[in-house]
């Protein structure tokens, strides 16, 4: 008995440890060969895709790799971001992916920031004009560009290229003024408009502007996922080298790139998707990243009192609104509406919810942004004027209202408890709800008539011209309301945006004149509260030199002139 | 012969599972109040565009002729395409599984060896200082929430002490100055066996917190049931003839008594497997993890159902499989335990 014992005890132990094991085990070599097939997959088709039409993109990379690796291992600007990739295709690209879209593929031309001497930077296009008239637009293409699948960038690329946007592209409405794009000669292109439209502004959108290899756009026309594994064809100055989703993405210099690699440069660009903002700041302290695209809000105030950190601090696109439904009463009322505009103390807002990294806002326009007017009239707090308003309008008593906000955004869950206190004090009653961000768009244009009294948005642009963008999304009425989801309808407000958006080439000072109208007119009948555009704010570490912010591209970074030292 | 038949009812039961299981999960996914191709495209999206990938996505057919569809594609293999990656569902799920794989083996080998050494020293030394120890831990184990844990690891062992990351399976430099060459997946193993030394003190490092986090409920939840079971068998007729014969103490805890009390622990230790594999969820989000707890994070998040339906049927396969080894285990261990129903 004893003997058998002492053998057969550890025995059995083993067949457990070996049992789990073999599970272990199999399901690891599934894993395995899963892997050969996604992700390493993914590896092989990025850089196989440039050699199967051309070798020289492909393996023009790869041994920059090698050599560098060699002789002192690759200058790596490494970043932490929280963008994931929702498409490979430049084309459809509405999301956070433009963060590395932008440094792969290129558009005609790039908008500077607004202190900047000249309005825009030519990419792709080193000139252009526009007729008289502003419906005829032609650009003058840079010669010598190749993409980095090797095929030369040319007009019949670009029109190519703007047309599959047009027809397939997440934001293909940009392109609404653009009746036909013919081909002149092989560097020239013409866009006939049929209204006329600041087209510099449209081709230096952030989404759907991007100039992609023909070749790339017929295999993306006859199979529809021919991007996803990773596959890109574009003219920026980087190559995706690998890509391991919601991990990592690893871009490597394209050699041929036409602005040259002259100077101090990176060899390669790692980008770590890390969304947690804490975890992005313990990598920049710990030096294990040289940039954090995202740090917690109240961490940004400590950096800036530390050595070896910038904390920049810029103007953005991002603008905080609330609609109020004015289909209903009591907001169908402008009194109601502006008593409620007034009882909000908007520095508290700022103070609590963006941590006073933001200014008051005028209207829906950005700062920074055409046509933005420092004349646009604000709200500031005054509860006897709001009291009497509501006196007015026969509310002394109060009423409840429901707001509700988006639950994903941490700066709405902040500021909306101080409307609510806010509010009490004329005796309103607020409740606050935090719903999902799809939610609350589609209870507010499922059924109008029973949607949430007001609904706090963060709304941008999609490009530089917030004209024909915020003021005629938000606010201008039509038959099924797409973003105008206050349901305001004013016939006057209407007929000034549509009228100064056809005099914004031809005549941009009445536009201007006429857009300021509108936006005094907006705020005055407050269908929305205008609450602040918030900051935004990047810690740069010392050793990071060429660090490049520029507002009209709020989702993305250019790293060709970054370094990490 | 009964085995045999035992392993076939046990097949029939499990598809019938498993089809329970992608009936629930594809209800429950497609009935949530939100429209997946709003969704996908962003809020904004024109309608017609929602429309358009509606149509694409076959949302406007009616939910049983969906469920059809899913299911035939999915008798042969195909899990569909992800939403928010359109890449194809069993691709996403095999990148990401050597990852979780690693961390689950790490933390339950750690949970098994711990567990049970600490219910036996508990039960050797009943009442004693070692005891109440042990049983302190273990009901620590067993008592901190994962997240809790993590966080209070990260903390001490990282921010206070520096002697751990915070996240990640490996540094972020490591892929330049000595990358790990994919054999297995499982990163730690991949760099012993390629002797890639520095990679390999990178990823063990970077494993150790996690793996700790993950092991803490079930080494608890074996220490107990191990010293439960091992203080009943010390009080058996047989280990008080061992004593009479006089063999020591050690010999009788971790020879003669260990392997009786093992058997209702091997049960626990099947039970906590389930417990781990979605407990790593928690431990892969807090210490960014690249596994299939990230993955189904985000696949929530963006009610990515093909991607939340291959999760489940697989969190569903792996738990019945370690459930059913763990019968035949027992059964060839414990003679009492028989494989009839």
């Amino acid at each position: 008995m004893k003997p058998r014992v002492h053998n057969r005890a550890p025995f059995r132990l083993l067949i457990l440890l070996v049992a789990l094991t073999m599970l272990a085990a199999a399901c690891s070599s599934s894993g395995d060969s899963g892997e050969g097939d996604g992700s390493g997959d993914t590896t092989t088709t990025a850089a196989s895709s440039g050699g199967e039409t051309t070798t020289t993109a492909a393996s023009g990379g790869s041994e920059t790799t090698t050599t560098a690796a060699e002789a002192t291992g690759p200058k790596v600007l490494k970043v932490a971001t929280t963008a994931n990739i929702t498409t490979w295709d430049p084309v459809k690209s509405f999301s956070t992916e433009a963060l590395y879209l932008a440094n792969i593929y290129e558009g005609l031309l790039r908008i500077n920031p607004p202190d900047a001497a000249e309005q825009f930077t030519p990419l792709l296009a080193e000139s252009w004009e526009a007729s008289e008239d502003g419906l005829t637009w032609t650009f003058n293409l840079r010669s010598g560009v190749v993409f980095h699948d090797g095929a030369p960038m040319d007009a019949a690329a670009v029109k190519a290229s703007i047309d599959a946007v047009k027809e397939r592209g997440g934001a293909g409405f940009i392109w609404a003024p653009v009746d036909s794009i013919e081909v002149v000669d092989g560097l020239t292109v013409q866009f006939n408009l049929s209204y006329s439209a600041p087209m510099e502004l449209i081709a230096g959108s952030t989404y759907g502007a991007w100039i992609v290899s023909p070749n790339a756009l017929e295999a993306a026309a006859a199979d529809d996922t021919y991007f996803e594994t990773g596959v890109e064809a574009g003219t920026g100055p980087w190559v995706l080298e690998s890509y391991t989703p919601d991990t990592e993405i690893l871009l490597t210099q394209f050699t041929e790139y036409w602005g040259g690699w002259d100077g101090e440069r990176s060899d390669k660009v790692l980008l770590s998707i890390v969304p947690e903002a804490v975890q992005q700041q313990q990598m920049l302290e710990g030096g294990q990243v040289d940039l954090a695209t995202r740090l917690p809000l109240e961490a940004t105030a400590e950096f800036a009192d530390r050595d070896g950190y910038t904390v920049v601090n810029e103007t953005s696109w991002f603008n905080y609104l609330a609609y109020f439904n004015t289909l209903r009463p009591p907001l169908d009322n402008p009194k109601v509406r502006q008593a409620l505009s007034m009882a909000i103390p908007y520095d508290d807002v700022i103070a609590v919810g963006p941590l006073g990294l933001a200014t008051q806002a005028r209207g829906p326009v950005p700062k920074g942004v055409w046509p933005y007017s420092e004349s646009t009239p604000q709200y500031t707090q005054d509860l006897e004027a709001a009291r009497t308003l509501l006196e007015e309008a026969g509310l002394a008593d109060g009423f409840s209202l429901r707001l509700t906000y988006a639950a994903e955004n941490e700066i709405e869950g902040r500021f909306a408890p101080v409307l609510q206190a806010a509010f009490a004090e004329i005796g309103v009653d607020l409740q606050v709800e935090a719903i999902g961000f799809g939610q609350q768009w589609e209870e507010a244009k499922s059924d109008p008539a029973n949607a949430q009294d007001m609904f706090v948005v963060l709304y941008w642009p999609t490009y530089a011209d917030a004209g024909t963008d915020n003021l005629w999304s938000l606010f201008r009425s039509s038959e099924a309301p797409f973003f105008n989801l206050s349901y305001w309808n004013n016939p006057t407000y209407d007929k000034l945006i549509d009228d100064a958006g056809a005099l914004t080439v031809t005549d941009p000072d009445e536009s201007f004149r006429l857009y300021g109208e509108a936006q005094t007119l907006l705020v005055d009948e407050a269908p929305g509260v205008f609450f602040f555009d918030a900051d935004a704010v990047y810690v740069v570490p010392d050793h990071v030199s060429g660090f490049d912010y520029n507002m009209n591209y709020p989702f993305s970074l250019f790293f060709y002139p970054m370094t990490a030292g | 012969m009964r085995r045999l038949e035992f392993v076939i009812t046990r097949f029939g039961s499990t598809l019938m599972v498993l089809l329970g299981v992608t009936v629930i999960t594809f209800l429950l996914a497609r009935t949530v109040p939100t429209d997946p191709a709003a969704l996908f495209l962003g809020p904004r999206a024109r309608p017609e565009e929602i429309a358009k990938v509606a149509e694409q996505m076959g949302l406007n057919d009616p939910l049983p002729v969906q469920y059809v569809n899913y299911m035939k594609e999915l008798v042969q293999g195909d899990l569909g395409n992800s939403i928010s990656t359109k890449r194809p569902v069993l691709d996403e799920i095999f990148a990401r599984l050597p990852a979780t794989l690693e961390l689950l083996f790490a933390g339950m080998t750690t949970a098994i060896i711990v567990g049970i050494l600490i219910g036996v020293f508990s039960a050797r030394w009943k009442d004693k200082p070692i005891d109440w120890g042990g049983r302190a831990l273990a009901i620590l184990g067993v008592s901190i929430p994962a997240f809790f844990l993590g966080m209070l690891f990260q903390i001490v062992f990282f921010r206070w002490l520096g002697w751990f990351p915070l996240g990640g399976r490996t540094s972020v430099d490591l892929r330049f100055t000595s990358p790990i060459t994919d054999v297995t997946g499982f990163l730690v193993f991949d760099a012993l066996i390629t002797g890639n030394w520095e990679g390999f003190k990178d990823a063990l490092w970077h494993l150790f917190l996690p793996a700790m986090v993950l092991a803490a409920f079930p080494a608890g939840l074996i220490a107990r049931m191990v010293r439960a079971t091992m203080s009943d068998v010390l009080s058996l007729d047989y280990i008080r003839t061992a004593r009479a014969y006089g063999q020591s103490e050690n010999l009788i805890a971790f020879k003669l008594a260990l392997k009786n009390a093992i058997g209702p622990a091997i049960a626990v230790i099947g039970l906590s497997f389930a417990y781990a594999l979605t407990g790593s969820f928690f431990v892969e989000i807090i210490y960014t993890w690249p596994g299939l707890g990230q993955l189904t994070v985000n696949a929530l998040l963006n009610l990515d159902y093909p991607l939340i339906m291959g999760v489940t049927l697989l969190g569903a396969i792996a738990y019945i499989a370690v459930n059913f080894i763990v019968d035949i285990v027992q059964a060839q261990l414990d003679p009492r335990v028989s494989l009839d129903d």
